[in-house]
């Protein structure tokens, strides 16, 4: 018996990066001021873009939306520098990029380029990153029922702490309508859970890709004006899904 | 204008708390009153700089047979945390079903304290530690993962990290859960722990004292860090004698790790909270003060108090007690609140003293009786980050 969370999602807006052939091509971040942007770990300039699309997408000001960011392991770019720093024979630490360092840094760098006092927060959820993002943003909706960016995203295996095989960046977010003002073109799914027959995937394997992953099957479903459910989840006791209404 | 809906209470039926104070929540509160310090010079870390710190006291019991993967000093504080109010979760967990109880938790630092250790012993040549995974020992939701296998619970599970309002912003997202149906009952909270990178981050940044910080005192030089956590049983109705009833959320949009010196969105988030709550500000007896001990911070906040409350509702930092708990602290002095609230009684604003203040606020100076039935939490953070908590002492939810 699936159970659903909060109530149905208006999208409204999505927006998606990952690297395209040329790998020296990165995201293009235009929210971010040139200086900016210079400073920025390629997950806040992956967030920028995405959130910039999305936002562009469903007509939101991006001064006035609240968000909700996800990653699994956040700054890992900028956390592997400081590392670098510690070990150095002074141990400096360089207060820029300890401040970059925290996992809601893109969270602020945006609300500072974008003069937004709203709402926001940041999540990790390891591998459920995705489906946790899903149901925060169901439960935010459920209580507030405003406009709300949902951004998510992971950098990719980070070298030197990681042993397992390397994993390519990608990020996306979602824009979602309250249900009063959605246009009727928007497209409403519910997040439901269930418990999961099949015990699929074990919890406990290594970490072999990136656990955003699931955006980029996520975002062609979203695409095909789905009539099928989208699971958000591949492996643990329960499923989380979205399902077209 | 901040969002500020309506929202159902959440009730607190159980917490645990661990800090420089002890490892008991009935130890902590002990030497809350009696305005103890849990201070000291550091003794796990060799620093090339002045500064006091606020660290566990006892050995953390290693982490049961079945559960090694998870392994850390954060994973061990979680679980002692959750061991101790063991019983409080399992009569949830018995009420509404494994599957309706959440976890969502707060931290800033995750499993960093092994990841320094784990990037200095490993190289091109060498092997990481054994024993050592990013996904289970760094990833910040470890220990939310740890904490739903160890005590059997199927909800849902994150970790918020938005630097140190991280677990006040995590109590507002369990009582989003609540209120949303989504489901009855979630352990929330926050952990920390001490690392090398967090010392000599903030110290690069200039804003450690050298000696126990004195949050709002005007010789207030710098923060004092600390390591802890704490851990709430939110439930949508049962046996509490305090509820959480209104949260306010907002974003400085200013800088990244500098308040704005005005204190507006301290204060948006305050106004916030009290109108989600259904209150006006006279309703609020006590104030736990983000109250770091930072020249800006404090002038900030208190700006943003004196906007909102005037001079009336009783203010306290609780940082001179156990140091800031960065994305533990939210939930630590959540707790106080409710102990506050519970007792009648604020503690006392540790290093600030009569007359040494120019802040235009009520500042505690000693345990100090009030009647209202209201208190108020503020965390503040990185990136700007704002939440103000309110908590109403209830009968039985």
């Amino acid at each position: 018996m699936a159970d659903v969370i909060g109530q149905a999602l208006c999208l409204v807006g999505v927006g998606f990066w990952e690297p395209s052939a040329d790998a020296s091509v990165g995201p293009g971040a235009a929210l971010l001021g040139a200086r900016a942007r210079g400073r920025a770990s390629l997950l806040t300039l992956m967030f920028a873009e995405v959130v910039e699309k999305a936002a562009r997408s469903a007509r939101f000001s991006l001064s006035e939306v609240a968000t909700i960011y996800g990653s699994a392991f956040g700054e890992m770019e900028r956390l592997i520098q400081l590392l670098e720093g510690l070990g150095a024979p002074k141990s400096e630490v360089s207060p820029l990029r300890f401040q970059t360092s925290v996992h809601n840094a893109s969270a602020g760098q945006l609300s500072i380029a974008n003069h937004n006092p709203r709402f926001s927060t940041s999540l990790a959820a390891g591998r459920e990153t995705v489906a946790m993002g899903f149901v925060e943003a169901a439960a935010w909706m459920a209580c507030y029922d405003a406009e709300l960016l949902l951004v998510l995203g992971d950098e990719g295996s980070p070298p030197r702490v990681h042993s397992g095989p390397s994993s390519p960046p990608l990020a996306a977010a979602f824009a979602f309508s309250p249900a009063r003002s959605a246009p009727p073109e928007a497209l409403r799914f519910t997040v439901e859970r269930s418990p999961r027959a099949a015990m699929g995937l074990s919890e406990h394997r290594p970490l072999d890709a990136n656990p955003c992953e699931p955006l980029r099957d996520l975002v062609g479903w979203l695409g095909r004006a789905p009539r099928d459910a989208f699971s958000l989840n591949e492996a643990g006791p329960t499923e989380y899904c979205l399902v077209p209404q | 204008m901040p969002l500020a809906r309506s929202i159902a209470p959440a009730f607190c039926t159980d917490y645990a708390l661990c800090n420089a104070l002890g490892t008991t929540r009935t130890e902590v509160l002990s030497k809350l009153a009696l305005g103890q310090s849990g201070l000291g010079a550091p003794t796990r870390f060799a620093l090339p700089f002045e500064t006091r710190v606020g660290e566990l006291q006892e050995l953390l019991p290693p982490l049961p047979q079945g559960m090694e993967r998870w392994e850390s000093r954060i994973a061990r504080l979680a679980l002692m945390l959750a061991e101790s109010i063991r019983p409080g979760i399992a009569r949830a967990t018995q009420r509404w079903g494994a599957d309706r109880v959440a976890v969502v938790l707060g931290t800033s630092t995750g499993g960093l304290l092994e990841t320094e250790q784990a990037y200095r012993s490993a190289s091109a040549e060498k092997p990481l530690p054994r024993g050592y995974s990013l996904l289970n020992t760094h990833s910040l939701s470890a220990t939310a993962e740890l904490l739903k296998e160890a005590l059997g619970l199927r909800g849902p599970a994150w970790m918020v990290s938005t630097a140190c309002s991280s677990s006040a912003k995590a109590l507002a997202s369990a009582q989003r859960l609540l209120h949303a149906g989504v489901v009855d009952a979630v352990l929330t909270g926050g952990v920390d722990v001490l690392s090398e990178l967090t010392l000599f981050g903030f110290h690069g940044l200039g804003i450690l004292s050298e000696t126990n910080c004195r949050p709002f005192a005007d010789t207030r030089d710098g923060t004092s860090l600390g390591e802890g956590g704490a851990l709430l049983l939110l439930e949508r109705t049962g046996d509490a004698a305090v509820a959480l009833v209104g949260s306010g959320e907002t974003s400085d949009a200013f800088h990244l790790s500098a308040p704005e010196p005005e204190g507006r969105g301290a204060e948006q988030a305050m106004r916030a909270a009290l109108l989600q709550a259904g209150l006006t500000p006279a309703a609020i007896g006590y104030i736990n003060a983000h109250g770091t001990g930072t020249p800006l911070n404090d002038a900030a906040e208190a700006l943003a108090i004196a906007r909102v409350f005037g001079k009336e509702p009783w203010v306290a930092s609780t940082k001179g007690y156990t140091g800031h708990l960065l994305g533990a602290a939210g939930a630590t002095e959540a707790a106080f609140c409710v102990a506050a609230l519970e007792q009648g009684s604020t503690p006392a604003s540790l290093g600030s003293m009569p007359g040494q203040s120019e802040l235009n606020i009520r500042v505690s100076h000693g345990a100090t009786p009030f009647l209202s039935r209201y208190a108020l939490s503020n965390s503040f953070a990185f990136g700007g980050s704002n939440i103000s908590l309110v908590f109403e002492r209830v009968q039985n939810g």
